[in-house]
Parts: structure tokens; C-alpha cells; sequence
């Protein structure tokens, strides 16, 4: 084999994935969704070919813009209602008083987008009255992309308490440590839901006094020793069982009032524990700068729940050398030829 | 005996033929690029496409990136999925990657599949064999079938600033590769957190090198956002003979106008 086909190797390959443009028949598609599409079809054919124009009108907005001559209000308008992240970034950045004026920019600020948000966010700093520009003020502090990339909700396995019906997942105020919620609904009849099956809606104080008692409880030898002897007792894996624990009592660590307590526009927090070892608190309040009733759930680091228990020695240096080489430096040019 | 036989890996004389038709395939495409040459992103209203190339490029970074602390590698498909953990890794980035290109995002009009690789027992570069459709062949146990190629034919085969992109991704697996191969306890690249190390720093190089192709266009064409005439590189090289006709052409503010109407309904 090895001489015939000297080439034709099929072994272990780091590759570079890109993407080949297709040419889309713009006309043709305008036509046709023009034909098929009236009235918002929503079906995946239409949505497609509504991505395809959406696109289309972006490269011809940039393209035009170029070329001296601003875009027609028409293609402003198309752009701030487009799904295409990119028209819907530009036509923020290019009419902002129309954003601002038609509601566009507050809408923007829902978008799953977070280029298109951040641009809603621009907008309405500079241009948007008092009230709009607090709502911004809820923002997290995160990171995020900078290429567009639609943020999801979490999934209820990773989420772990039920969504209050009807509340509405908010990509602005969230981040990966937390999901935010609101609601119009008031906040006691919010909490009444949350605290059902005998769970109680702490104060902040109430809550710290609660915590401080369940952790003396955790210091007990006794507790460890019960464990061992039932983990035992079940065949388990006695430093297995140890350790679980201990990862349970992690939530008794954090102080998981201290992002809400006094913190402009939060009106009375309450905050229901999901698990009587406070690994999860949800908190319930008044949001003055949202304007609504907010439901904020902590999430725990994406895959937590797939970690092993305890990693290897193996693994623990495996995760050294990749850190290590993570570190190194990276070219940004082509190497000379060897 | 049927006409289209599987070739199998048993009958050297088929397979022989099958690599000799190949290679002429592959010979007369390259000839056929090289007649035309390379193609062109070097104009101003070439950014648009390569802001596209480097938002692609990142989406493909962030994907890896996620192996490297949380996500897990898809299981194989059944019993008779012979894919690597690796593979089954690779595969799923490139599902992923088109199913995000045929969103709203990627303006739903494009397709990604691998263009380059390095070999990680030799590090040499290598390029994917390809089928009539343009689509990368693939061995049973899902690896791609590839072949070694000098940098000159990716240079012939891509515009700079993609040559450029693509050859600093796969300069840093070959750098990163040789240095590995000297370690005294070599990285274990069976490992897929370790792949996923190794793939996310090729991202990261290739973006570093795009960023750089862009920036020095932008410049070239007085690129702020700007709203002044520049259908002309600005400012304009002496020795430049480009007139405007080579750029792309721009839609009047009629055709934007209409394709507007189209997406709202007519409603102006």
C-alpha cells in the first residue's frame, strides 16, 4: 500500500474548517420569496430565503455606503426589523434617532444576538431618555463574542427550578453564572410559586442566619461518620460518598445576597432556596430599572454535573501540559517553509 | 458483476486507477487555476467578505474552545461507527458549523467543510481529495482522505489574504506538532481536550493572521465607517491600475430600495 499511495494518508489531522460561499441568485430568490413568502411565512424555505435577501441587503448597504451614497430609509427600516444579525447591527449603528424613536434599539435589546445588543446598548446610552438608559444599568459584566452567535436559554437540566409561566428569559441581564427572568406578574404571587411544596422565601438576613446554622450543622463529626458508615453499609465507595457531600455544602460558602442587597432598583429580594443545602437560591424581586418582577436563578459552570468526581492523577497533569500549552505563544503569519 | 463496485482497498489494480484518475482531476484543476491565477480579495469591497471569512473563523475557535473545560465529544452512532472520539469531535463541529452558516448569521448562502490539515505523525501539510461535487472524501472509519501539498498550491488556490489565513492555521499545528514531537513526555493528542488545545491555537493563529490581512486593507481604503467616495483604494498607489469597473458593482439605491420592499411586504 505504502508504495502505490505514498499521499494517500488517513491518519490523525488538525484541520482548518472554513466555509465556501455560495452564490445566491438574489433576484431569483427576491422573486420567489416575494411569491411564496407573503404575509411571514414561517416556514424553513421562506426563512432561509429570508436570511439569503437579509443578507444581501447588508453587503448592499455596506457596498453603497462605500461608494458615497447613504442607504435609503426603506433598507434602515428592512434592517431594523431583519433576524440577520449584521443588517441589524448596522442599521442601529447608521439611524440611531430612528431606533430610538420607533422602539427598534429597546427591542434590539432582546435580540439573541449579543453584537446586536451591544449595538442597542450604544444607541440607547447616547441617544435614549433616563429610563431607558437605567435598564442598561442591570447589565452583567461578561464578555461576550464578538462575532454573532445566538445565546440560548438554559436548559432545564442545567437550570434545575422550574421557569415562572409565562416569564421571559432576558439574554441582556443574564450571563453564564446567572438566568434572568421577568415577568409582569407582582412579586408575592412570584414568590407563592417559587416557595410552593413548603419552601421558604427568605429575607436577606433570615437567609444569612439560616445558612450560618445549616454550616455549624455540616461541621458536625457525626454527620461525616454516618456517612461513611452508610456509604459502607451500601457496598459504596466511602471517599466517594465524602466527597459529595462536600461538594453539597459548596452553596453554604457564598453569600448569594450580596449581588441584590442595596443594589439600585432592587425592590424587597426574595430569595428561596431550591434545596435545603442552599447549593441553589432563587431570588424574586421588584426590578425599578427593568420595570418589572425579576426571577434570577445562579447557574452552576456549563457541564458541571458531567465532571467526574474526583480527577485522576493522570488527568491532573494532562490539564497542566495543556494549560502550559495553551500559554505559548501563536504566530500570525505563515512559517517559512521547512 | 456489477458495473459500480465499491473499490475496495483489496483490489490494488482498481485502486491504482482510482488514484490515477484522481491525481488527473486534481492536476487539471490546479492547471485550470493556475490559467486563471489566483483569486482576488484585495479590493475594498472585498472587507465585507472577509469580516464574513473572520466571523466564521471565530465561530469555529469558540466551538473548540468548549472542549477544552465542558463539552463532551458526541457518542458514536451505533454499533458500527468506527469514528474516533477525535472524529466524532471533528464531525460535530462541522455540523455544527454548517447548521449555524444556514442561519440568519451566516446568511444562510454557504457550507464549510476541511480545507487543509497537518499530518500529526509528520507534520507535514496536506490538502483534502475531493469528489466531483467538490465535497472532501472520506475513509470508512470517517478520517478524511488526504494528500501532501507545498504551500505553493494553497497559495494558488486561495486569494492572499485566505492563503495567508490558511497557512498560518496549519503553520501553528505544524510548529506545535514538531515541538511536541521533541518533548521528553509528548502531549497526548489521542486525548480530545488536548486535540481541542491543539485545533483552538490553529484557530487562533489563522484569526491573528486574517485580522491582520483586514486591518491592512481597511486602511488601504480609508475604512472608518466613512460615507466619502472611496471606490478607489485610498490613498491611491501610483503604480495602481485598477479602475473602479474592477470593483464589485454596487446596487443603486433602487435595487436596495426594492429588496427592502421585499422584506417588509412593500411597506415603506
Amino acid at each position: 500500500m505504502g508504495s502505490i499511495a505514498p499521499w494517500l494518508l488517513a491518519l490523525a489531522l488538525g484541520n482548518t474548517i472554513r466555509a465556501e460561499q455560495e452564490d445566491v441568485d438574489v433576484a431569483a430568490v427576491r422573486q420567489k420569496y416575494a411569491q411564496s413568502c407573503s404575509g411571514g411565512a414561517t416556514s424553513e424555505a421562506c426563512k432561509q430565503m429570508r436570511w439569503q435577501l437579509e443578507y444581501a441587503l447588508y453587503e448592499g448597504m455596506v457596498a453603497s455606503m462605500r461608494a458615497g451614497q447613504p442607504p435609503p430609509p426603506s433598507a434602515i427600516r428592512a434592517g431594523l426589523a431583519a433576524e440577520v444579525p449584521e443588517l441589524r447591527a448596522l442599521a442601529l449603528k447608521l439611524q440611531p434617532e430612528e431606533a430610538v424613536k420607533s422602539g427598534a434599539a429597546v427591542a434590539a435589546l432582546d435580540s439573541p444576538y449579543a453584537t446586536v445588543r451591544q449595538e442597542a446598548v450604544e444607541v440607547l446610552r447616547s441617544r435614549g431618555d433616563e429610563k431607558q438608559r437605567g435598564m442598561l444599568d442591570r447589565q452583567p459584566s461578561t464578555k461576550w463574542p464578538e462575532f454573532p452567535i445566538a445565546d440560548t436559554p438554559p436548559d432545564p437540566a442545567r437550570l434545575k427550578v422550574k421557569v415562572y409561566p409565562g416569564a421571559t428569559y432576558r439574554y441582556l441581564y443574564s450571563s453564564p453564572e446567572q438566568a434572568y427572568f421577568s415577568t409582569a406578574d407582582a412579586p408575592d404571587k412570584v414568590v407563592a410559586f417559587y416557595a410552593q411544596g413548603g419552601k421558604k422565601a427568605y429575607s436577606a438576613s433570615e437567609l444569612q442566619q439560616a445558612m450560618k446554622a445549616r454550616a455549624m450543622g455540616a461541621m458536625d463529626q457525626s454527620k461525616m461518620m454516618k456517612i461513611i458508615q452508610e456509604a459502607q453499609a451500601k457496598g459504596q465507595d466511602p471517599t466517594q460518598a465524602i466527597m459529595a457531600w462536600q461538594k453539597s455544602l459548596a452553596g453554604l460558602g457564598a453569600d448569594p445576597t450580596r449581588a441584590f442587597e442595596g443594589r439600585q432598583g432592587i425592590v424587597s429580594p426574595r430569595y428561596i432556596p431550591a434545596d435545603d443545602l442552599f447549593s441553589r437560591v432563587v431570588v424574586v424581586f421588584r426590578d425599578d430599572l427593568v420595570g418589572a418582577t425579576a426571577v434570577v436563578v445562579p447557574l452552576p459552570p456549563p457541564g458541571a454535573d458531567s465532571a467526574t468526581a474526583m480527577p485522576t492523577g493522570d488527568e491532573v497533569m494532562q490539564t497542566v501540559a495543556r494549560q502550559q500549552y495553551m500559554a505559548q505563544p501563536i504566530i500570525d503569519s505563515p512559517p517559512p517553509e521547512q | 458483476m456489477p458495473h459500480r463496485r465499491p473499490l475496495s482497498l483489496s483490489a490494488p489494480g482498481m485502486l491504482v486507477l482510482f488514484l490515477a484518475l484522481l491525481t488527473a482531476t486534481s492536476a487539471s484543476a490546479a492547471q485550470k487555476k493556475k490559467q486563471s491565477g489566483p483569486p482576488r480579495c484585495d479590493r475594498c469591497s472585498d472587507l465585507t467578505r472577509l469580516q464574513k471569512e473572520l466571523a466564521e473563523q471565530q465561530w469555529l475557535r469558540h466551538h473548540f474552545e468548549q472542549y477544552l473545560d465542558w463539552r463532551l465529544p458526541p457518542g458514536p452512532k451505533g454499533g458500527d461507527d468506527e469514528r474516533s472520539t477525535i472524529q466524532r469531535m471533528q464531525d460535530f463541529a462541522q455540523a455544527e458549523f454548517n447548521a449555524w452558516l444556514h442561519s440568519a448569521p451566516g446568511g444562510a448562502s454557504s457550507s464549510g467543510q476541511a480545507e487543509a490539515a497537518t499530518q500529526l505523525d509528520t507534520c507535514q501539510l496536506m490538502l483534502p481529495v475531493r469528489d466531483a461535487n467538490g465535497q472532501n472524501k472520506k475513509n470508512k472509519d470517517g478520517t478524511l482522505v488526504m494528500r501532501v501539498v507545498k504551500p505553493a498550491e494553497i497559495r494558488a488556490q486561495y486569494c492572499p489574504a485566505l492563503a495567508d489565513m490558511i497557512l498560518t492555521h496549519e503553520g501553528q499545528h505544524q510548529t506545535d506538532c514538531r515541538a511536541n514531537k521533541k518533548q521528553d513526555k509528548p502531549m497526548d493528542m489521542t486525548n480530545y481536550r488536548n486535540f481541542a488545545a491543539y485545533d483552538t491555537r490553529g484557530y487562533s493563529a489563522g484569526i491573528a493572521s486574517l485580522k491582520k490581512s483586514i486591518a491592512t486593507l481597511a486602511k488601504k481604503c480609508g475604512w472608518k465607517g466613512t460615507t466619502g467616495k472611496t471606490k478607489q483604494p485610498i490613498p491611491q498607489v501610483p503604480t495602481d491600475q485598477r479602475k473602479d469597473i474592477e470593483e464589485d458593482i454596487i446596487p443603486t439605491l433602487q435595487e436596495l430600495d426594492a429588496l427592502a420592499g421585499t422584506l417588509t411586504g412593500g411597506k415603506k
